[in-house]
């Protein structure tokens, strides 16, 4: 079994003053949302319930990423529905560098086709669009204390997923024993969908020389000789996140 | 009036059995039979009987459960398939899935919860319940390419 994140438990910090009993920390969260009104709107509304704390409320991905990095926050909250970045490919760039983060992503409809890949990215916990303030929370605070969420309006979709790829696991079987680093198995996927490596290198957020890199050591692991090679293999209908236990 | 909801119940705890037909039997939604544990006497039965739902509970160690459930999918698939009686931590429950599993109660689920869950099922929902989404999560991360 990989190192999916451990379950935190909450901090506990002491008050100074006559009543001095442990109170928990507040849940640092980052929130990545490019729709304005909405992003807005949350922040407000987390502000004002006790036990939470906003550290950046961003559109810019770049900038939310860099603050991550460097606060650590408990909990980043994700948009389902980025207009100028994959929302998909954000999340394993945040499980693989900042990993004491836990990741909920937000927005999402009941037929959603790809709850397993972002499991399988690095998500822990899912909010429905329709999701009441009660579930916003509750989510949250789930999440941040270690447990994972699936709603209930997900779990068709999910179960699905998990049966369709079934027929992934003859060629998946033909890869156990290859290791492969999170971040190249996105390298596979953005690869399989004709990425150059500039394209790459902005979708990642790394640089293109790191690209380079990473496409090298794909090839040399799954023994394939070219990119085209690691496109016609993605499409193969393996998948670098075909599920298989 | 509304169609009642027919339930094969499949259960290696005679007493067990006893007590879960009973709660079932209280509530005039559903209709449930019980068949033997054996593979081939529990699928003759629901082949025969043809239910809506087949309530699947286990409590042998081993592959029997998973071997039943995937064949019960694969003969029988009109009659969804409920998982009873887990614990939290559940080291098959995507293999449960992946054979075509529709749902899940826990052991210590309410009379409440179990209704419930029957009935969503019953209606074409999937149900994970809360204390096994830790056990799928971490199954579905597993990759097939090791980290």
């Amino acid at each position: 079994m990989p190192a999916r994140k451990p379950s935190k438990t909450r901090k506990a910090v002491t008050r100074p003053g006559p009543a001095s009993a442990p109170v928990a920390s507040p849940i640092s969260l980052i929130l990545i949302d490019d729709n304005r009104l909405l992003r807005e709107g949350l922040t407000a509304m987390i502000h004002t319930q006790p036990g939470f704390k906003v550290l950046v409320a961003s559109a810019d991905v770049d900038e939310a990423l860099q603050r991550a990095r460097e606060a650590k926050p408990d909990v980043i909250l994700l948009d389902f529905g980025l207009e100028d970045h994959d929302s998909l490919g954000l999340t394993a760039t945040v499980h693989d560098e900042v990993p004491g983060a836990r990741i909920i992503i937000m927005g999402l409809l009941p037929a959603q086709e790809d709850v397993a890949t972002y499991v399988r990215a690095g998500a822990s916990g899912f909010i429905m669009k329709d999701a009441s303030f009660q579930d916003f929370f509750a989510t949250i605070r789930a999440v941040a204390g270690g447990a994972e969420v699936l709603p209930q309006a997900l779990t068709n979709s999910l179960f699905t997923q998990i049966v369709a790829n079934v027929v992934g696991r003859k060629q998946a079987r033909l890869l156990e024993g290859v290791r492969l680093t999170n971040r190249e198995r996105q390298v596979i996927d953005l690869l399989g969908e004709g990425l150059s490596n500039k394209e790459l290198a902005t979708r990642l957020h790394i640089a293109v020389h790191t690209v380079k890199s990473h496409v090298h050591n794909v090839l040399e692991k799954l023994a394939l000789r070219s990119r085209l090679e690691v496109a016609a293999f993605t499409h193969s209908g393996r998948g670098a996140r075909t599920p298989e236990s | 009036m509304r169609k009642r909801i027919s339930v094969v119940l499949i259960d290696d705890n005679p007493s067990m059995r006893a007590g879960v037909v009973a709660s079932i039997r209280a509530h005039r939604t559903f209709e449930v039979r019980s068949a033997p544990p054996q593979t081939a006497a529990a699928l003759r039965k629901v082949r025969k009987t043809k239910p809506d739902l087949v309530l699947l509970s286990l409590r042998r160690e081993g592959d029997h459960g998973l071997s039943l459930a995937r064949a019960l999918h694969a003969q029988i698939s009109a009659s969804r398939v409920i998982l009873v009686g887990l614990e939290p931590v559940h080291k098959d429950v995507m293999s449960f899935v992946r054979a075509g599993v529709s749902g899940f109660i826990m052991a210590q689920a309410s009379l409440l919860t179990f209704l419930s869950t029957i009935g969503s099922v019953a209606r074409g929902i999937k149900v994970l319940p809360p204390e096994l989404t830790h056990s799928l999560f971490a199954q579905l991360y597993g990759p097939a390419i090791r980290n």
